[in-house]
């Protein structure tokens, strides 16, 4: 952890959001609220995001079944041009295209993908990320 | 309106709603500074579908009320 970059996530009641940025090929850029989620497989956009982003919904790379509140969904599995969170960008980013309920108050999930990727160590006391660079 | 405002400019004008901004300043935990309020509405499918929209544009989604403390999530 001797490299590694903290970054600070908000706490609400026992949840911890930070947030994202995604951009599309067609110069566009969404900065969206993402819940940190390690029962999450993937990470997830809504669907207006990645519409509003210009990704390909009828050809997905792969639709994937998406075990929900409300009972297994299918949703798409599309490429963001990049993805920007916790100091890492990445390009064509896969990530799952669903909107979760309203009241979630986020508008998506940070999964163990992304953060996988960071080798992320989550501090849930200090509501803090660690990340390796 | 179509003009610049702080961050907390828009939580006291737009209360307990969503906002879609096409912000001009962010900070570095990506949080709007200021921007201009393109859409605004208590319903957040409604600041969605405002998304379709703004292909090509900086924008953010927000929420101006408070997340309730007790809130549960499980997904």
């Amino acid at each position: 952890m001797t490299d590694a970059k903290s970054y600070r996530l908000a706490r609400h009641g026992k949840l911890l959001i930070l947030r994202a940025a995604v951009g599309g090929r067609n110069g566009g850029v969404v900065v969206v609220r993402l819940l940190v989620d390690t029962g999450a497989s993937y990470t997830i956009v809504p669907v207006e995001v990645a519409e509003a982003l210009e990704c390909d919904m009828s050809h997905p790379l792969r639709r994937t079944r998406v075990v929900a509140a409300n009972g297994i969904i299918v949703a798409p599995m599309v490429a963001i041009s990049w993805f920007h969170c916790l100091g890492h960008r990445v390009k064509d980013f896969p990530v799952v295209a669903h909107t979760l309920p309203p009241g979630t108050f986020v508008d998506g999930l940070l999964g163990m993908d992304f953060l996988g990727l960071c080798r992320a160590v989550i501090s849930v006391g200090e509501a803090e990320i660690h990340c390796q660079p | 309106m179509e003009k610049s405002l702080s961050i907390q400019e828009m939580r006291s004008y737009y209360t307990n709603e969503w906002l879609l901004i096409a912000y001009t300043e962010l900070d570095d935990e990506m949080r709007v500074v200021s921007g201009e309020v393109l859409a605004h509405s208590p319903d957040r499918d409604e600041v969605y579908h405002k998304l379709l929209s703004m292909k090509g544009k900086p924008v953010a989604v927000e929420y101006t009320g408070a997340i309730p403390e007790d809130l549960a999530v499980a997904l």
